[in-house]
């Protein structure tokens, strides 16, 4: 998995690859980051992200929280059709921002 | 001679690979669709990953893991097994999909995901080991 972000007062975060148990550790740390500091908006874009597992919906569901928290938003965006069956089984679908 | 039918994993996460490999394996001599090579994929991972996470508490000694995968008639039915502590994954309740982000905990979604993309999720505890069966019914 490759994760590239671009700071700024929309912090822009592609993910390509799978996000699995393995990857899930790298993209935590990120996650972290992104909280610390004063963006106001993340959006995460999804055109060359392949997977997700439970262990990458917990950090979705933290980056929501923590968003809420800072009054921000998060967004997604160019999600492809098989992580969109994992959203809608999950629910994830109705509590993320998904345009 | 047929070729292997399961495999033996390491109680360590960086062995989600070769579960991954052996899935795509097995898939491609099933003839499954990608789709679905793609969501066992998944349940195998949950599935995995809660024993080598919460099996063996600490000052126990892991043991290996099989996972076997195999089609009988139009069901492919996948056995894990593990001699971790006995753990019922089947009696967890379903979590409140329906929940705002805000009210949902963090975790307690493997277990749903494997009962939403099998068929069939059975457990029983056969000589101090653990058998987790999931079955998916491929017509």
């Amino acid at each position: 998995m490759k994760i590239k972000i671009e700071p700024g007062e929309e912090t822009l975060i592609y993910l390509s690859g799978q996000l699995d148990t393995l990857t899930a550790i790298d993209f935590e740390k990120e996650i972290h980051k992104i909280l610390n500091t004063d963006t106001k908006a993340v959006v995460l874009d999804g055109a060359e992200w392949t997977y997700v597992s439970s262990a990458g919906l917990r950090l979705l569901l933290t980056l929501q929280k923590g968003m809420t928290v800072k009054k921000g938003s998060f967004r997604l965006r160019r999600i492809n059709a098989d992580i969109m069956d994992i959203f809608n089984i999950t629910g994830f679908s109705s509590i993320l921002t998904i345009e | 001679m047929g070729k292997p039918k399961e495999i033996r994993l390491k109680n360590e996460l960086s062995q989600l690979r070769r579960l991954s490999a052996f899935v795509s394996e097995k898939s491609t001599d099933f003839n499954l669709d990608q789709k679905l090579c793609l969501r066992l994929n998944l349940a195998l991972e949950e599935a995995v990953t809660n024993v080598i996470m919460y099996a063996y508490p600490e000052g126990m000694e892991p043991k290996r893991i099989t996972v076997r995968m195999e089609k009988m008639d139009d069901k492919l039915v996948i056995t894990l097994i593990d001699a971790g502590m006995a753990f019922d994954p089947t009696a967890k309740e379903q979590p409140d999909l329906a929940q705002p982000a805000n009210d949902r905990p963090i975790g307690g979604l493997g277990i749903h995901l494997i009962r939403e993309i099998m068929t069939e999720v059975s457990y029983c505890r056969r000589r101090d080991r653990n058998r987790l069966t999931l079955i998916k019914d491929l017509h």
